[in-house]
């Protein structure tokens, strides 16, 4: 699961923010480097919840320090900055959380995450 | 990209379903089927660079390969079934392509525990008869209501630009499923979704939408072969009539 796909997932908790974004409690991680395309980091940019990303990535850093520090904020005109543009375009494409869970920061309830595949299947009593 | 190279590229996936779950109506979308809707779409630039999408019910992975083969930014995969989705993550890294695909094991509610939900919140305020300049206003309201729809599915509305999906037609226990699984698709799409449904409701199929505040046009008309899904069929197979529609959710007018 990469960092994309956690800035998608929300818990659903009749309907307020409560349930975004998600906690990561990662087991195994695994980077599987890639070219850098700027293009298509500058083109998803936009369509991310830049707060989630920020925040997943501090808590992978807990169990990979390697990881980039991102600033708390995007500045102006990224485009310009072209080591944040690389380190974005790596925690975005290139960090798989392959074993761990999601933690709805409201219930606390678990989602499991085996083999990079989330299981956000929600119990009978849950939906 | 030509068809003849995007079809040949779905032919030569490796994997079907072993064991296909009827329950589920699992069938692989062919790669004729998968090769007509992939180009219709990025046509229209709805897939391809620039652009994210989502298979709803993505079984095999046909129609994820097909927007990753066209370089789709993003393709986000769901399924219910984890057979499937490992079958389609195979398929997938078997092709070695270089588009994200990422693989979602979530679950669109059934028609059972999510109807009265949905038909509560969009039938019970009862209405005085709209006037032209009160049209826009109520169909944005109804928009809304999808967009705080619990569907089961834990993913923010409004996430990607457009949604594929192939969905269950629905047996008699289950039947609206295709239904349900539309109106999930234009709360996770911001641009447009691509549904198939059987022809015989597409009347029906109209006035929901019309309700949501959404409208669609068909943008083919094709022939299933689907396998023997319901129990009290006789043949093993039988061709229905499909219609592939296309959902624009941009349009402002009704």
């Amino acid at each position: 699961m990469r960092l994309l796909t956690h800035n998608y997932l929300q818990s659903n908790v009749k309907g307020t923010e409560e349930g975004y974004p998600l906690g990561i409690v990662p087991e195994t991680v695994e980077i599987e480097k890639s070219p850098v395309d700027r293009e298509l980091l500058l083109s998803i940019l936009p369509k991310l919840n830049y707060d989630a990303v920020h925040q997943a990535v501090a808590q992978l850093r807990l169990h990979c320090s390697t990881l980039p520090k991102l600033p708390s904020t995007l500045p102006e005109n990224i485009s310009n900055d072209e080591n944040l543009v690389n380190d974005l375009y790596f925690v975005l494409f290139d960090v798989h959380v392959k074993n761990g869970c999601l933690v709805c920061p409201a219930t606390q309830r678990k989602f499991p995450i085996k083999d990079g595949i989330p299981n956000m299947i929600l119990h009978e009593d849950e939906i | 990209m030509k068809r003849k190279h995007l079809e040949s590229a779905l032919s030569s996936i490796q994997r079907e379903f072993p064991d296909p779950k009827i329950t589920l109506e699992q069938y692989p979308t062919s790669p004729s089927l998968t090769a007509s809707v992939i180009l219709v779409a990025l046509e229209r630039g709805d897939l391809g660079p620039g652009t994210t999408a989502l298979d709803l019910g993505c079984g095999t992975g046909m129609l994820t390969l097909g927007c990753a083969l066209v370089e789709t930014d993003l393709v986000l995969a769901l399924d219910c079934d984890p057979d499937a989705l490992q079958l389609a993550k195979e398929n997938f890294e078997d092709m070695e392509l270089e588009t994200a695909v990422e693989w979602i094991h979530a679950q669109v509610a059934s028609v059972t525990s999510s109807t009265t939900k949905v038909s509560n919140k969009s039938n019970n305020k009862r209405r005085p008869p709209p006037k032209t300049n009160t049209i826009q206003a109520s169909t944005l309201e109804t928009r809304q209501l999808i967009a705080e729809d619990e569907d089961g599915v834990l993913l923010r509305s409004n996430c990607v630009d457009t949604v594929l999906t192939n969905p269950p037609f629905g047996t008699k226990q289950n039947a609206g499923m295709d239904l349900r699984f539309l109106r999930t698709a234009c709360r996770l799409a911001r641009r447009t979704v691509y549904s198939f449904h059987k022809t015989s409701t597409r009347a029906f199929l109209q006035q929901q939408v019309t309700a949501w505040g959404y409208s669609f046009h068909v943008v083919a008309e094709m022939q299933f072969d689907l396998p023997q899904v319901y129990k009290f069929h006789k043949d093993k197979s039988r061709d229905i009539a499909v219609d592939l529609i296309r959902v624009d959710l941009t349009c402002t007018e009704n």
